[in-house]
């Protein structure tokens, strides 16, 4: 059970602020997170398929990142078919793979994973980072839902004039999704999620828009690899922004893409715009738009080259083929997926299937 | 009501419609083919519905505002009567079950036809949710509507009478 002794007991201190009684109060925030103690997280996801309708499939994503940010450790799993280890055989993207025979009443399958973060902060100081230059060429691709020529290409020029050098191109383009978010649409229609008709619509905000893929798909189309990475939050913020944290008792909703983008001189850099926005719009009844606001200020400086290491990274996968699937491929694979030979579920609205999430910080 | 076509109506909706854009159908591009079944098993052919206006709404039921208009296509299309007009709800890419369970929650009535792989809206150029297309008893579409509209609202009114056929 998460409880908030052990949370404090499980940051170091000295890189974090403490949230205290009435501090959400008070405009004076920071938000500043540093690389500290690694934290480990257990994430248990139970899916179950309510009207199975025949044979079944079931897909969970597990951690299968590591990195100076992450260390994906086990995964285990229980389930009333067959269940097995797979991976997406491109980018050995994991995930659990559960099958279960027409007749099966009730199927489920639930997955554990074992995880340790921490927060992250680029370094000024780093050497150059090395990437050799097929790979980098790899984070410049166009993909199903990140189209990079057209308006998105369009967008970043005119976001990006007068740039010098790929920093500064990369912070304007920041900028522009921080400052062009959740405003009036210009079509109040939905896309399938594809960046293109997020900005032909100009509806860039709440559930018809993911924010940081259009950060991603910007930076591409400048040629600036990028990516995004998808994960999930599991715990609260460790500085009082309630928006930029998870219950970890139900994290069914806590879904959330981050990105990061390659700047020569620094290497693989942690981005997130799309909180900043997020903060902006929700974290107070008020919506604020200005970027100086004291409670945006030092969110939208932090989440430029930071996060929390309050979230797990799943994958940075797109056009994902699930093994064994008969639909098409995946856009990105940051929720359960379940389908039957009438094709598949919701993962947005599961009806057809539920599924719970939940975390717990282990602490020594 | 006169029915006042080209560029300076199509203006004053789109002021009026803060919601959805609506834009005249090119007048070159003919009516792109539309055969489906709906969930009853009904089978729908455009070419079949010549004479009868038709409203062609694509929806998904992850898209927010289809489901939020949806209410009104239905009284719009129990207003006008079934000989006059025809309503079709196509659903992109989701299984048989999730637009039933859809349609019976909702209580929706309309004929929803299922585009599984999303070649319909390939076809129809649709790639905002909701898109509905108005295509005129003569069977040459007229407008082109993204984003929700109020199917109940005058504006609306005057789109979907200007489809049907004139009176003798």
């Amino acid at each position: 059970m998460h409880t908030r002794r052990s949370f404090i007991g499980g940051s170091a201190a000295a890189a974090l602020s403490l949230p205290l009684a009435g501090f959400a109060q008070s405009t004076a925030r920071t938000f500043d997170p540093q690389p500290g103690a690694w934290r480990t997280f257990e994430v248990t996801t139970r899916v179950d398929v309510a009207e199975a309708g025949g044979a079944t499939r079931v897909w969970l994503p597990v951690p299968s990142l590591d990195n100076e940010w992450q260390r994906s450790l086990e995964s285990s799993f229980t389930c009333n078919g067959h269940a097995q280890m797979a991976s997406d055989s491109r980018e050995g993207t994991r995930m659990v793979f559960a099958q279960f025979d027409a007749g099966v009443p009730k199927p489920f399958v639930e997955v554990t994973s074992r995880v340790q973060t921490r927060s992250r902060r680029v370094d000024g100081s780093a050497p150059s980072a090395h990437e050799d230059a097929a790979s980098l060429k790899y984070w410049t691709r166009a993909t199903a839902l990140l189209p990079t020529d057209g308006i998105v290409h369009r967008t970043a020029l005119d976001a990006t004039r007068g740039a010098q050098g790929d920093e500064e191109r990369v912070r304007r383009l920041y900028d522009w999704v921080v400052a062009n978010t959740y405003r009036e649409p210009k079509v109040r229609g939905c896309g399938e999620g594809d960046i293109k008709t997020m900005l032909e619509t100009g509806n860039l905000g709440g559930k018809c828009a993911d924010l940081n893929a259009l950060f991603v798909g910007m930076c591409r189309s400048l040629g600036i690899p990028a990516r995004d990475v998808y994960g999930l939050r599991l715990a609260p913020s460790a500085f009082g922004y309630r928006e930029l944290g998870g219950n970890p008792a139900n994290l069914k909703g806590a879904q959330h893409c981050r990105s990061e983008v390659f700047l020569p001189q620094r290497g693989w850099v942690a981005m997130d715009p799309a909180d900043v926005a997020k903060v902006m719009r929700m974290e107070t009844p008020e919506w604020i738009k200005t970027i100086g606001h004291p409670l945006v200020a030092p969110v939208n400086r932090g989440l430029f080259g930071g996060w929390e290491g309050n979230w797990v990274a799943w994958n940075m996968a797109h056009d994902i083929a699930l093994p064994q699937s008969k639909g098409p491929r995946l856009g990105f694979f940051m929720y359960p997926v379940a389908e039957n030979d009438g094709g598949r579920f919701d993962s947005y609205a599961p009806d057809d299937f539920r599924y719970a999430i939940s975390a717990r910080e282990i602490t020594a | 009501m006169q029915f006042v076509a080209g560029c300076a109506f199509a203006q004053v909706l789109q002021a009026h419609a803060a919601d959805a854009e609506i834009t005249p159908w090119p007048q070159r591009l003919p009516a792109p083919a539309l055969d489906a079944d709906d969930l009853s098993g009904h089978r729908w052919q455009l070419d079949a519905l010549r004479g009868r206006a038709v409203v062609v709404n694509f929806w998904a039921s992850w898209c927010e505002p289809c489901r939020a208009e949806m209410p009104a296509l239905q009284q719009a299309a129990e207003f006008y009567g079934a000989e006059r007009l025809a309503v079709l709800a196509v659903n992109f890419k989701e299984s048989a079950a999730t637009a039933t369970r859809f349609a019976r929650q909702t209580g929706l009535a309309l004929p929803v036809l299922l585009d599984r792989e999303g070649e319909a809206a390939k076809r129809w150029g649709v790639r905002v949710f909701p898109t509905t297309v108005l295509v005129h008893a003569d069977g040459k579409p007229r407008w082109r509507v993204r984003g929700p509209l109020d199917w109940t609202s005058l504006e609306a009114g005057r789109l979907v009478e200007g489809l049907f056929l004139a009176r003798s």
